[in-house]
């Protein structure tokens, strides 16, 4: 599922890449002269597939993993982190679709623990679904053996 | 259950900063006189008019603020508080239950003391959305002291409160004394600049010193008017805490020992004294001045009423017999600093390729990061070297700093969430770092990092405490 949300990620990054270098050809190209509308428009270009590329390979790193006690998640291409959430400390579980998320079928789980928020993105929505309910499950569980 | 309404002072008791309420006015009334003039020239008391249409504007408001009060409500049951609030615009309704409520936090601001009401709040312990998870209400003394009874019902036995309650006051001269510590940096440079004024130039420009020591002197008033009554009563049984604090305003905030999610200790090495903070979650919600989630409990006092404050709330500061220890790597912390700069030149040189303009505020740019990048190596090695991190079976300590040493105290079962993270740096110089609590409402306080330790030890600590999550952690 995490490649078709590479390819809509890509798609709709691309067309924004492209709409953006228009608009800054057409006001440089009508208010300054061509060298440095040439160096702007390649400056920029290069910026936004630097950034571009360096989501991208972001989606390919970031991994979870969900234990009868804690979640884990495991992110970050320069730096390497792996956060580990214990379920025993959640507070509230839900998740959320923005439209792209709607589009293909995904969505973000926000977990809420005492004072923070963490979300784990790219999710299937079905998975989601069982991810709240497992967390619901598991918080019930601890709740009936009073090992909260 | 009872049902209850805000005392009907509340109706005037505007919460806005009385600065923009001036502004407001100013504006209000220099519109009105500008529109009259151009509508009817002729009319000459413009002032008066202007001065009808404020007082109509205000009768309004109150008319409207009558109904908001006369349609607010709140409910005290067994299990929960229920607050309910109606406008013309938006219902609200809250619901706190009852043992999730982390502090009730009363404020009795200068002009409402006279009147004996006080301001209270009352929060949960989730530090989200603190405005959903927070009561405000305007009470006379005596609802105020039902609604504390109702906080303590625990502790109350036929009317009477266990009698055992550890109090700790301080005095006017500890307060002079933090106001002095607390600003030591400012007004040692403000020494500093006098002298070199003075020794080399022969010629002191006063203007320079008052732009430093003004801004000091209002941060230190402001802190000396918050900690010069401060009182703390803790009352063990009941695992209560009280604070009250304040000269203006006059605040007092009441807790749960077992809502302390973080234990700060600050230690001053040159005057040898200590200073004792806790920091709960939704703490930063109650006071807009305080813009972290920590209150302090005690006062420059010394390392044996440290021990004794901690215990009381179930910390411990010194005792640390069987535990694991490990020392920060300083090289690494100065690579990091070394890789800013590397950073912050490529930053320049592409700004440098892009723009046609003179570069004089790109060299003060580059001459301001040298020195803080000096002024950084120099802090590292002296002062970094003594960052490190103990901790026993439910107990872990973090210090940091040299000259104000600075300890975060965390019970395992109070942990969070854990990051552990590693960069570049770390993975060329076999180190790792940790942070833990990493609050996204609360600002910053309660974050415990651990940058650059070696890294069989922060990942022993990381598996330590995946291991205390995977059980109901000891408590001693």
């Amino acid at each position: 599922m995490r490649s078709k949300y590479i390819k809509i990620y890509t798609f709709i990054r691309l067309l924004f890449l492209i709409v953006l270098c228009g608009i800054l050809a057409f006001v440089l190209i009508k208010y300054s002269s061509l060298s440095i509308t040439a160096y702007a428009i390649s400056g920029t270009a290069a910026i936004f597939f630097v950034i571009f590329f360096y989501n991208l390979a972001k989606i390919k790193v970031y991994e979870y993993k969900i234990t009868p006690d804690n979640i884990y998640v495991y992110k970050g291409i320069l730096t390497k982190h792996t956060l580990t959430i214990p379920i025993r400390r959640i507070q509230h579980v839900s998740y959320h679709q923005n439209i792209i998320e709607r589009k293909s079928e995904l969505a973000s789980v926000v977990i809420v623990n005492g004072g923070a928020v963490q979300t784990i993105k790219y999710v299937n929505v079905e998975k989601a679904k069982e991810f709240s309910e497992y967390i619901i499950t598991m918080l019930n569980r601890y709740i009936e053996n009073d090992d909260l | 259950m009872m049902t209850y309404r805000n005392h009907p002072i509340s109706i005037i008791y505007f919460k806005v900063k009385i600065f923009s309420l001036i502004q407001f006015a100013i504006f209000l009334f220099l519109s009105i006189e500008v529109a009259v003039e151009e509508l009817s020239p002729k009319i000459d008391n413009k002032i008066i008019i202007g001065m009808l249409v404020i007082i109509f504007s205000i009768i309004v408001i109150l008319l409207f603020r009558t109904l908001v009060w006369y349609k607010t409500t709140y409910t005290l049951s067994d299990n929960s508080i229920v607050w309910n609030k109606q406008t013309f615009l938006y219902v609200k309704n809250n619901a706190i239950k009852r043992e999730f409520i982390a502090s009730i936090h009363s404020t009795k601001p200068l002009f409402l003391r006279m009147t004996n009401i006080a301001v209270v709040s009352i929060t949960t312990s989730t530090g989200v959305g603190d405005k959903h998870n927070s009561i405000d209400l305007v009470l006379s003394q005596e609802r105020f002291q039902e609604i504390e009874n109702y906080f303590y019902t625990d502790i109350i036995e036929n009317g009477e409160k266990i009698a055992n309650i550890v109090s700790y006051k301080y005095n006017l001269i500890q307060a002079i004394e933090f106001f002095i510590i607390d600003q030591f940096f400012v007004n040692f440079l403000a020494i500093v600049y006098i002298f070199v004024d003075i020794f080399l130039e022969k010629d002191l420009n006063y203007s320079w010193v008052v732009a430093i020591l003004i801004p000091s002197f209002i941060t230190g008033m402001k802190t000396f008017l918050k900690t010069a009554n401060l009182a703390t009563d803790f009352d063990v049984s009941a695992q209560k805490v009280k604070i009250s604090y304040g000269v203006a305003n006059k605040i007092e905030f009441n807790f749960n020992i077992d809502d302390i999610k973080v234990v700060r200790v600050e230690h001053y090495k040159l005057i040898n004294k200590y200073n004792v903070e806790v920091e709960i979650v939704g703490l930063d919600s109650f006071d807009n001045d305080v813009k972290t989630a920590s209150m302090i409990i005690t006062l420059l006092c010394n390392k044996k009423r440290v021990n004794e404050v901690l215990e009381m709330i179930g910390y411990k500061y010194d005792d640390y017999t069987v535990c694991n220890q490990s020392r920060i790597k300083v090289i690494p912390h100065v690579i990091s600093y070394f890789f800013i700069l590397l950073l912050a030149f490529v930053i320049i040189n592409v700004l440098k390729f892009f723009s046609l303009f003179n570069f004089y505020a790109i060299s003060i740019i580059i001459f301001v990061l040298s020195v803080l990048l000096i002024l950084h190596v120099f802090e590292i090695v002296a002062v970094l070297k003594s960052n490190k991190f103990m901790y026993n079976n439910y107990i872990l300590r973090v210090d940091t700093g040299f000259f104000k040493k600075e300890s975060r105290i965390v019970k395992f079962h109070n942990i969070e969430d854990t990051n552990m993270y590693e960069n570049i740096i770390n993975k060329k110089t076999n180190t790792k770092s940790l942070s833990i609590n990493n609050f996204s409402v609360t600002v910053l306080p309660s974050v415990l990092l651990m940058k650059y330790f070696k890294k069989d030890d922060i990942e022993k600590l990381n598996n330590f405490i995946d291991n205390k999550f995977s059980k109901k952690s000891d408590i001693e």
